[in-house]
């Protein structure tokens, strides 16, 4: 399934950032790629200071000019402690000096440079009952992040970047219920579209910084990661779209967001198509009876 | 688990008689929270996913800046949304706005015909990989600011506390973590709950490398405690030796020695004295 990633794997490593308290019940090899041992990094020890001030960078660099930069404190309060952090690096010496130059790597660094990373942390949803046990890993998880330094200057990274973090971090968490947030204008919506059908939750959401964000509920099978991988057009778990949303038009993203607070049931079922100055995104509208 | 049946006491009862507790959860989160945490009932629930609670939500964030923003870490709308409101869940205190006096609707801009829910605390938490476990993200509480700024109000003298202990309940969290700096004033409420096990005491993950890193078991009597409850004492160490909060040297060094496998907690309140911050830390392991 990763042939076509190879070349990914020949120039890139992946890393692993997580606490003593959730490394060990992590995949260190998903899909059968291992992440080396000198790329697992604890976030709680001062000699990693150096690789996450890079990895600060990636996510300046990417969620900057969406006003959504994480703040540092961010970072640490609500993705290391209660989640963990998968992607893939290149060595410094490996790099040409124009990336290392747009990446502000100060040349005594050596070490691993970011270009992508997956974060996820674990939802109350789904989650066993304390006493019913510990062990019992969280089934929910919400993507937090997801990046490559290819969407802010193409050619950084291999190409295919950004689908091998996801795919491979799918596998590094045990999930399999997947929330996520993003932008109905992002581009990062065809590739989860990739993932299967997307249960629409929200399609207007003043909760957050960016009122015109939708999120997902996505149910992560096997098939999600092939389909993922290989990218095919139209998904195979996929039923017809039955309406067409403007992402653009505010009263419609409002609309559909009244009708699932009623209880309407709606999914993205393919990736949004773009003519001329309209983007619109393939949904299924079900009835009533969820048909 | 055995449901702990004991009337509550508290520092403050006012606050559990007047305020009106509230938590915002969405509709898959609420089934896996305690609605009457130490019998104290949660009718007001805030869906963060519905078009209406879009004005409390703003008043939340209002409340994080009034709290939050003099030390420069105000949380982002977009970080409410994802790290809270849609993995965890909060809990806190509010008055509904026509009892709120002016000069408190004035602090929060509150918008002409708003007749709903005013917040005065939160605390939020977002859950770990383990059940039971969560990390605690962010106290506010308005008491020391409208002790300054609305003599109007009555004294809302541990509402922090209980607001944290109380939503500790509801989330039914087992063991707590958390993260301060050396010279915040919260860790005198953190060390309400016993003694704090430190994970890091110095953490450049973090915004400021000078926070520490804190864990505790959330017991009835730990929670009991932290909210003023006077039979209940728990037991703390004698302090070994204690850290000054401006001893950046200091914190890296026991960063070290908890790097290389020694345990040590927090067992008491921090002293501060003419500028001088000192914090007791005891060796346990």
């Amino acid at each position: 399934m990763l042939y076509h990633y190879e070349r990914i794997l020949d120039r890139c490593e992946p890393y692993l950032i997580a606490t003593d308290l959730i490394a060990d019940h992590l995949n260190a090899s998903p899909l059968g790629v291992t992440v080396p041992a000198r790329n697992r990094v604890n976030p709680q020890h001062r000699r990693h200071g150096a690789f996450l001030d890079q990895l600060r960078l990636v996510d300046s660099l990417t969620f900057g000019p969406y006003g959504m930069a994480m703040p540092q404190w961010v970072f640490y309060d609500c993705a290391v402690m209660p989640g963990a952090v998968f992607g893939f690096g290149a060595r410094a010496e490996t790099m040409e000096q124009w990336i290392l130059d747009a990446l502000h790597v100060p040349s005594h660094y050596e070490g691993l440079i970011p270009l992508s990373m997956f974060i996820a942390i674990p939802m109350v949803a789904g989650h066993a009952e304390p006493w019913q046990g510990h062990e019992t890993p969280p089934p929910t998880w919400l993507l937090y992040t997801l990046e490559s330094m290819n969407q802010v200057s193409p050619g950084m990274g291999p190409a295919g970047l950004l689908l091998l973090t996801i795919a491979l971090g799918l596998r590094v968490f045990p999930i399999r219920t997947l929330y996520g947030a993003t932008q109905w204008r992002g581009a990062k919506l065809a590739t989860y579209v990739d993932l299967g059908p997307l249960d629409v939750v929200t399609a207007y959401t003043p909760a957050h910084s960016l009122p015109r964000t939708m999120c997902f509920r996505a149910e992560i099978r096997e098939e999600s990661l092939q389909s993922l991988l290989m990218g095919p057009r139209v998904h195979p778990m996929s039923p017809p779209a039955n309406y067409l949303l403007d992402v653009d038009d505010l009263d419609a993203l409002k609309s559909v967001q009244r009708e699932l607070e009623t209880g309407r049931r709606y999914q993205i079922v393919a990736a949004p198509s773009v003519h001329g100055a309209w983007v619109q995104v393939p949904m299924r509208r079900f009835d009533s009876e969820g048909a | 688990m055995i449901a702990d049946t004991r009337p509550l006491s508290t520092a403050n009862d006012w606050i559990l008689r007047e305020l009106v507790p509230f938590l915002v959860a969405t509709s898959f989160n609420l089934p896996h929270l305690e609605r009457t945490p130490y019998g104290v009932p949660i009718a007001t629930v805030i869906d963060p996913l519905r078009l209406e609670s879009e004005s409390f939500l703003s008043l939340l964030q209002r409340l994080d800046g009034l709290t939050f923003g003099p030390e420069g870490m105000p949380m982002p709308r977009w970080v409410f949304f994802d790290c809270a409101e849609l993995p965890g869940a909060i809990l806190g205190f509010g008055r509904w706005a026509r009892d709120v006096p002016p000069r408190t609707r004035a602090l929060f801009q509150l918008p002409v015909g708003y007749d709903g829910l005013v917040p005065y605390s939160m605390y939020v938490a977002i859950p770990m990989f383990r059940a039971g476990h969560w990390f605690g993200h962010n106290l506010s509480s308005l008491a020391p600011v409208l002790r300054q700024r609305d003599p109007d109000e009555p004294d809302l003298a541990g509402l922090g506390s209980i607001t944290k202990g109380l939503a500790l309940r509801a989330f039914r969290v087992e063991r707590f973590y958390g993260a301060t700096q050396w010279l915040s004033k919260a860790l005198f409420i953190h060390v309400k709950f016993g003694p704090l096990q430190l994970a890091t005491a110095y953490t450049p993950a973090h915004q400021e490398h000078e926070t520490l890193t804190y864990a505790f078991d959330v017991t009835d009597n730990a929670l009991r405690a932290s909210m003023g409850d006077p039979a209940v004492r728990l037991a703390r160490p004698e302090p070994d030796f204690w850290l000054e909060g401006h001893d950046v040297e200091a914190m890296k060094v026991l960063q070290d020695r908890i790097e290389a496998g020694e345990r040590f907690v927090i067992p008491t309140s921090p002293r501060w004295e003419e500028g001088r911050v000192e914090v007791p830390v005891t060796r346990v392991g």
